[in-house]
């Protein structure tokens, strides 16, 4: 059995017919070819699936494809401007180094973009505590911290 | 009205778990270490589902077991006022699940302590409540020690351990 879906992607209105136990993340990645969306774990708890549902940061691995019908979807490759500027979380993540191997780092900025909309403010601790979703194996956090909070003052300013 | 239930749903799992998780989905899945569970047996809440009214302090029944039917629904949670309630847990640092967890709530003369990680399924802390109803201060509780009998003992902690844990969190709601 299969189910129609409909739903947008980056702003691109996007239809198939998909097995009822697809995950958002397989119709993202193989259906889609979106591989920046990254599967770590595919359980729920490393957050390197995490993209946008009708605005809200979710893990992708833990959403049935047919759960997003009718939604707006963001994931990493739509958050660039048009001109392919990089989004001031994105610019921030390159500026204060806050990557190394680079697999978290798309669920990461979006989670982070998340945070920033979110945060009651930008303390260390909130930045922290608003990023348990999301492991990093190499970096040891520091410069994700960093980045996090520089990203979202751009994002306030700007 | 229930602030210690809004802080409990505030720290369960990450953003991202709890932009999605829903609060029937969790109680359905009657997760051992789960939060709510706390919560609805403590406060005495009513599960409606598209069947009937199922009474908190009968819906867990078991290691992910619960009264529900095959193929019934919860539909809604209702969670009675209290004068007091208030949740704590000691998260486990990778999971944030709770290696023990313990609502307690006082809703005119009754006092429930609900306590959920600790054993196998949500349970209540007969003993502490006696004592809470009669006094409701730390000073009740000298003495009491949860009995270590029965429940969870794993890589993370051992049955004593939670035991112990136990008693320490119902101090840090009283106190
Ligand atoms: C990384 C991570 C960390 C977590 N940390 C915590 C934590 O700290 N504390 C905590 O309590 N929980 C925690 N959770 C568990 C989380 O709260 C549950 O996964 C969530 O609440 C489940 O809700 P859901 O709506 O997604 O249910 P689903 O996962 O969709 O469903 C769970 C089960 O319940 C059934 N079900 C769902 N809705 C209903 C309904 N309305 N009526 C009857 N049956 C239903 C489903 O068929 C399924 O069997 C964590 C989960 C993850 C992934
Ligand atoms: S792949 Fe989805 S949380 Fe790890
Ligand atoms: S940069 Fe390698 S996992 Fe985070």
């Amino acid at each position: 059995m299969s189910i129609a879906i409909t739903l947008t992607v980056n702003g691109d209105k996007v239809s198939r017919e998909v097995d009822p136990r697809l995950l958002l993340s397989q119709l993202l990645r193989d259906e889609l070819g979106l591989t920046g969306t990254h599967v770590g774990c595919d359980t729920s708890q490393c957050g390197a699936c995490t993209v946008h549902l009708d605005g809200a940061s979710v893990k992708s691995c833990a959403v049935l494809a047919v759960q997003a019908d009718g939604s707006d979807v963001l994931t990493i490759e739509g958050i660039a401007g048009p001109d392919g500027a990089l989004h001031p979380m994105q610019a921030a993540f390159r500026e204060h180094h806050g990557l190394q191997c680079g697999f978290c780092t798309p669920g990461m900025v979006m989670g982070a973009i998340e945070l920033a909309r979110t945060a009651p403010d930008l303390e260390e601790a909130t930045i922290r505590e608003g990023l348990e979703g999301n492991l990093c194996r190499c970096t040891g956090y520091q410069n994700i911290v960093k980045a996090v909070r520089a990203g979202a003052q751009a994002m306030r300013e700007g | 009205m229930l602030p210690g239930l809004a802080d409990l749903a505030a720290h369960i799992g990450d953003p991202q778990v709890r932009n999605r998780g829903t609060i029937g989905g969790s109680i359905a899945n009657a997760d051992p270490a789960a939060d709510y569970p706390a919560a609805v047996v403590a406060l005495d809440a009513t599960i409606r589902t598209d069947r009937r009214d199922i009474a908190g302090g009968e819906f867990f029944t078991g290691l992910f077991e619960t009264a529900l039917r095959p193929g019934e629904v919860v539909t809604s949670v209702f969670f009675p006022a209290a004068s007091h309630a208030r949740y704590a847990k000691f998260p486990n640092p990778a999971s944030r699940y709770a290696m023990a967890g313990v609502f307690v709530a006082k809703q005119g003369d009754v006092v429930r302590v609900a306590v959920t990680g600790a054993g196998p399924s949500v349970f209540r802390w007969h003993a502490a409540e006696a004592a809470l109803a009669a006094r409701f201060s730390t000073d009740a509780l000298d003495g009491l020690v949860l009995a270590a009998d029965g429940l969870n003992g794993d890589m993370h902690a051992d049955a004593e351990y939670r035991a112990h844990l136990v008693g320490v969190l119902v101090r840090r709601i009283v106190g």
